[in-house]
């Protein structure tokens, strides 16, 4: 009863997704000690941003799993995106 | 009238899956609104926050960041390991988790005390004292790290049931889904830390 045309992830390709995640873990550690001043908080998110699309894709197994699964997830992270984005056009400008 | 007893096990993988996705999105929105709570403040007191941001253990934090990458490899690869029928791997990798999990929780013991020390704690006389900024910091730390820490409990006992039943082959190469939801839960622990990691410790 299993899945036909399962795909199993290699523990090479984990590795190497591991060694990624560590490589930008570092990377933004050391960009604080740098001051770039309101830059700041858009390299953290942008470098979180890219740990978290890795792990969905790799670790959570999206990039291999079936459609509807990738359309999910991606319609709940888009929707995060539109309350935080209009949610502080509220905020900034009223 | 003969009785007849048939007992077909339904199982459906696909929906076992996408029922755990769900219940992530509940928490992915959980978390969200926090962190909603904790941009908008922050927004309103930068310079409160810089300052609470600064006494908040930068080191400890890179290393549960670091235990929580690694496990989260771990878990991952004990899917791999239990469809190719390496049942004493898979119960390695998954040891494995459960001890890095234990150790982040050593770490937050360690982490949480310090504060406890220097009497910065929920409702302590001097978070009382603080500027109104760093009193949400501090508010919003405690309450996102610990809610946070709360579903590393949860996820370890979520791996050690999957543990046994794996040692029992109730999982096995053939019927996993439940270690796959487990190694689910235990990435959406990763990912929260993911974006509470530089947004608490970093932004100092």
């Amino acid at each position: 009863m299993s899945q036909i045309n399962q795909h199993i992830t290699s523990y090479k390709t984990y590795g190497i997704v591991l060694a990624s995640l560590l490589a930008l873990t570092a990377l933004t550690v050391f960009v604080t000690w740098f001051d770039l001043e309101s830059l700041t908080i858009v390299v953290a998110l942008l470098i979180a941003s890219v740990k978290v699309t890795i792990v969905v894709l790799y670790f959570m197994h999206i990039k291999h799993d079936s459609l509807i699964f990738k359309l999910m997830v991606g319609m709940v992270f888009l929707l995060i995106v539109i309350v935080f984005v209009i949610l502080f056009f509220d905020y900034l400008f009223r | 009238m003969e009785n007849h007893s048939l007992t077909v096990e339904h199982r459906d993988d696909t929906a076992s899956k996408m029922g755990m996705w769900l219940f992530i999105f509940t928490e992915l929105l959980l978390f969200g609104g926090l962190f909603i709570v904790y941009s908008v403040y922050r927004s309103k007191y930068p310079d409160d926050f810089h300052i609470a941001a600064h006494q908040l253990n930068t080191f400890i934090g890179t290393i549960n960041t670091i235990i929580l990458l690694v496990s989260s490899m771990t878990v991952a690869m004990s899917v791999t390991a239990i469809k190719t029928g390496k049942k004493s791997l898979a119960l390695t990798l998954i040891g494995i988790t459960i001890f890095f999990a234990f150790l982040f929780l050593v770490n937050k013991y360690f982490e949480w005390g310090l504060k406890f020390e220097h009497h910065l704690y929920p409702g302590s006389e001097l978070m009382l004292t603080l500027k109104r900024g760093e009193l949400l910091f501090f508010g919003l730390y405690f309450f996102m790290t610990g809610l946070h820490a709360f579903h590393i409990i949860v996820g370890m006992i979520f791996l050690i049931t999957i543990f046994f039943k794996v040692k029992s082959s109730e999982i096995n190469a053939d019927n996993n889904v439940l270690l796959e939801n487990g190694g689910l839960y235990w990435h959406l622990v990763d990912l929260i830390w993911i974006f509470l990691f530089p947004l608490l410790y970093l932004i100092s």
